[in-house]
């Protein structure tokens, strides 16, 4: 859950006071570093100057300030995703409600994480590089539909950058439902909400991020949610079955995820080793 | 309201507006950080370096720590305050701020800002007085962000003895993070702490734990309350995790419905330690041997170091002066270390802590003890009586025990208490692996035997008891990680197929590891055979596991998680091994779960194991607040849930104060008749 008023009235709220100058400010506004140059800004020990009759001249803004919480998507207190919005995430762990497709054989840990104001909530975020494919581990609501839903934001303003599914962790046959956004394009922030409204399921419930995107980019994933669907919603789903590229994927989550579910065979992050190598050292 | 209020108010906007909180420091218009005009240190980093290079501000950062100063070029990214930040790698040696702090006692904030890293702050505090040793306060988001990346992390307030501080430092751990504004506000009360002794004591208040003769404010570690706009959230997510994942059959029983009403608790609560203590002591009342809370407040570990090893037992020798309690074993002196054995030695029997059964003691520690570490099984307590001697120095305030005198195989009919303050601090101890004693020849090292530290060593060898023509082998280890020990496990294996005519396997510090080991070692003993599968997927939310029998074996059947093969097509049948349990778990409750009802296999000790049949999930928060939660069970061929069911020995073998006293290792004395007795 965010605490921020929204992007429209704190937008506007700027726009009196600064005299129309442009800033994005929601929590899911886009950021990036400011150049110096590009700041103007005053010196840190400068303050608005409280002269009567001598209107300040506006400084130029170089940031936004901007409140979250910082527990994350605590909104949907049934999220039945381990962790959906990384809030939780660990570095130095060996069994985390995420997985990346780079793990081969269910060995290493989820380390793509990005922290800060450019999450779509909370202080953490994680991210996937072209060509690569992130899972979120999760459960079925039991005896009810799935609502499920993720926010996405991707390297271009076009939403089909990522394709999003929930599927069955386990390869049990249930299908395999793509999540969609609206309207395929980007908000204004950048961000794209994929949803769906799908069937009861029965088994362990994961839901597949894909980057369809060229090198040297990467996409941001935040709020991923599996729950329970009120009682009398309306399904809805993707049109369309999952193309072959969207079945692979889930082919090559569900091998990873049937070895990384298992305590099985698997070497200690690189973190871990890390750390460990450090205190081998002293 | 100013002009210049307003506008503050507008780029702070989202705080007032949302939360009704104001903080402390501020922005100006354009975005520019403002000190609190009452803090009492403000920390930019404006000069051009530490007062090493002629700046003002003082830092270490030494070995792999680097650092340097930010900002005011063009092209570079913006401070948060002023024009310089300072950039860190600092993951594995600390870089540390120098805090000069006011020689007055008073309680504060302590804020810092970091961007692009994760970076874990804490402040220190070093005191001139020995009893007060050093002092923290760890450091959590606030919730603030920028838009150009900045992150605010603030502690809750601690309380500072001025008066008494020697060196006062923020301390930052994090790769490629920026960091920048620090700020020490005054606020809340001041305490003083104190001294206290024993972890009930109450003179440490509400907010306090005693831990290793010091009050230990609980706020110091934590993250402060949430705000109330969005605590019931916070809380019904953070519940919501254990209500829907946690455990299996048993567990979930057992177990879970206590721990939830523990974690209900947190509505009510109206400080932050009392908050988020709600909930890691409901974790801890799972009592799963793979679900685990820890924070920072787990660092005060007490100096004092009592150098001896105890095992559950008979004690034989003193009924009369002290019966065994109903439900438990004796806790005896398995065998003590080089320093600080309080002239205790193996025989003597432990009979009470703070006055209390000592297995009942450690187990009343769940509030207090952020380690705390459980079996599933809840018949188990080899877990609280391998940490017995830690668990004493950091948590009792005596303990009482009865002497025995091995020349004469008795024991004194009185009880005699000792005082913790009493157990000299430092000193070298044994580690504590339940065996009074090795039975291998050539040990790794001398180290192994006198500091009992053989958990990870690669000791194979023939039994020092093994006479002309017998060629009985073993194996003393602890680790099932297989990583490590597959190989070494598969070497033993072709080794013992051609060398030996018996086998004892010493695993009494089962810690566990992957599952691929144990199976491993049952390719040696057993044909190949499907025996259970798991840790079974939790497939739907709040699955409680399957209430029957066939229930459990349609979730078998269906193979809804990694099957556990066990066995080869060419095991050594006719050679006898014999598995020596004590404190197991995880993939060592595999192991004896593997091997029992192999043709010619003997599992040996005084009880069964954790019963830790599950998987597990791991949540890591900032500054060292975690927890580790077990999910699932295992379903055997009959079709019963495993979890809280740990394997039991074959043949139970009790240790005695007699045995123990006369040097006897009753468990591998009873493992060896039985391999002499099926030589191959």
């Amino acid at each position: 859950m965010r605490t921020s008023i929204p992007a429209s009235l704190w937008a506007l709220g700027l726009s009196v006071l600064f005299g129309g100058v442009a800033v994005a400010c929601g929590s899911s506004s886009a950021v990036n570093p400011i150049p110096e140059e590009n700041a103007g800004a005053p010196s840190a020990s400068s303050k608005p100057p409280d002269t009567p009759g001598t209107p300040p001249k506006p400084a130029a803004v170089k940031r936004t300030v901007i409140e979250r919480n910082p527990y994350g998507d605590v909104a949907a207190t049934d999220n039945l995703l381990w962790d959906g919005d990384f809030e939780w995430q660990t570095a130095f762990g060996d069994e985390y409600g995420w997985v990346d497709s780079s793990l081969f054989a269910g060995v290493g840990t989820f380390p793509e994480i990005r922290i800060g104001a450019e999450c779509h909530s909370g202080m953490k975020c994680g991210y996937i590089e072209a060509g690569r494919k992130a899972s979120a581990i999760g459960v079925a609501p039991s005896g009810a539909e799935v609502s499920a839903s993720a926010w996405v934001k991707p390297p271009s303003d076009n939403c089909s950058d990522v394709t999003v599914q929930i599927f069955s962790c386990g390869a049990t046959g249930e299908p395999d439902v793509p999540l969609t956004d609206a309207d395929g394009k980007a908000d204004t922030d950048g961000w794209c909400h994929f949803r769906v409204l799908a069937p009861a399921r029965k088994t362990a419930t994961c839901m597949v991020f894909d980057a369809q995107f060229g090198g040297g980019k990467e996409a941001l994933i935040d709020d991923a949610v599996i729950e329970a669907a009120p009682v009398g919603a309306q399904a809805f789903m993707a049109s369309g079955p999952p193309s072959p590229r969207d079945l692979a994927a889930v082919q090559q989550m569900q091998k990873i995820l049937q070895d990384y579910l298992k305590p099985t065979t698997r070497p200690p992050s690189a973190a871990l080793k890390a750390y460990r190598a450090w205190r081998a050292r002293r | 309201m100013s002009a210049r209020l307003l506008t503050a108010l507008a780029s702070a906007g989202v705080v007032l507006l949302s939360q009704g909180v104001v903080r402390a420091a501020g922005f100006d218009p354009a975005g520019h950080l403002v000190f609190d005009p009452d803090a009492v240190v403000a920390q930019s980093f404006e000069d051009s370096g530490s007062t090493a290079e002629g700046g003002t501000f003082q830092v270490s950062c030494s070995k792999t720590c680097q650092w340097e100063t930010r900002g005011g070029n063009p092209g570079e990214e913006l401070a948060l305050e002023g024009k310089r930040y300072v950039h860190i790698t600092a993951l594995r040696d600390p870089f540390d701020v120098e805090l000069p702090l006011p020689a007055l006692d008073g309680s504060y904030r302590f804020r810092v800002w970091v961007r692009h890293g994760r970076a874990s702050a804490r402040a220190v505090f070093e005191y001139t007085s020995q009893e007060r040793d050093s002092e923290v306060g760890y450091m959590f988001p606030t919730g603030r962000v920028t838009s150009d990346g900045w992150v605010e992390l603030e502690s809750n307030p601690v309380s500072v003895t001025g008066s008494e501080l020697s060196r006062a430092y923020l301390r930052l751990d994090g790769t490629d993070a920026d960091v920048d504004a620090i700020e020490v506000v005054p606020g809340g009360d001041y305490d003083p702490g104190s001294a206290c002794l024993g972890a009930f004591d109450p003179v440490c208040g509400a907010g306090s734990v005693c831990i290793s003769e010091r009050c230990r404010q609980g706020a110091r570690y934590v993250p402060p309350l949430p705000p109330v706009a969005y605590r019931s959230s916070v809380i019904d997510y953070m519940i919501g995790r254990v209500q829907h994942f946690f455990g299996g059959h048993y567990s979930r029983t057992h177990y879970l419905p206590v721990a939830l009403a523990e974690m209900d608790k947190m509505r009510t609560a109206t400080t932050p330690w009392s908050f988020w203590n709600e909930y890691f002591q409901g974790m801890r009342m799972l009592h799963d041997w793979h679900t685990n809370t820890s924070s920072a407040i787990g660092i005060h570990r007490s100096p004092r170091r009592l150098g001896v090893c105890f095992v559950e037992g008979q004690g034989d020798l003193t009924q009369s002066t002290w019966p065994t309690a109903p439900g438990h074993e004796d806790v005896l002196v398995a065998y003590t270390g080089p320093d600080n054995t309080m002239g205790l030695h193996p025989g003597d029997r432990l009979v009470a802590v703070d006055g209390q059964n000592p297995i009942e003691w450690a187990r009343s520690l769940t509030r207090v003890n952020w380690g705390y570490h459980a079996a599933d099984d809840p018949h188990v307590d080899a877990d609280f009586v391998e940490a017995m001697r830690d668990l004493i120095t950091s948590y009792a305030r005596d303990f009482s025990v009865i002497r025995c005198d091995s020349s004469s195989t008795s024991c004194s009919d009185t009880i005699e208490t000792i005082l913790v303050t009493d157990v000299p601090v430092g000193g070298s101890v044994a580690y504590c692996d339940n065996r009074p004693g090795y039975h291998l020849e050539n040990p790794p090292s001398q180290q192994t035997i006198t500091m009992h530290y053989a958990g990870f060593s690669d000791w194979r060898d023939k039994v020092v008891d093994s006479q002309p023509g017998e060629d009985i082998y073993g194996i003393t280890w602890d680790s099932l990680y297989g990583p490590q020990v597959d190989t070494f496990l598969q070497e033993s294996i072709d080794f013992f197929r051609k060398n030996a005519r018996g086998v004892i396997l010493d695993h009494r510090a089962g810690n566990g590891g992957t599952i691929d080991a144990p199976e491993k070692l049952t390719e040696l003993v057993r044909t190949p055979f499907d025996l259970s599968v798991g840790p079974t997927f939790m497939s739907v939310a709040d699955y409680d596991g399957p209430d029957t029998q066939a229930e459990g074996l349609q979730l078998f059947n269906t193979g809804n998680g990694s099957v556990y093969h066990v066995g080869s097509n060419n095991p050594d049948l006719k050679l006898p091994v014999a598995l020596i349990i004590d404190r197991d778990g995880s993939a060592s409750d595999w192991l004896p779960h593997g091997m029992k009802g192999a043709p010619d296999v003997r599992i040996f000790g005084p009880h069964q194991t954790a019963g830790a049949f599950s998987s597990f999930y791991q949540f890591q928060y900032w500054s060292r607040l975690s927890f580790q939660l077990a999910s699932g069970d295992t379903v055997d061929y009959q079709g019963n849930a495993l979890l809280g069911h740990g394997i039991h020995p074959d043949v139970i073998v009790d240790h005695t104060q007699t045995a123990l006293m006369q040097g006897k290792d009753l468990p591998y004395e009873a493992a060896l008749a039985w391999v002499r007795g099926h030589l191959k």
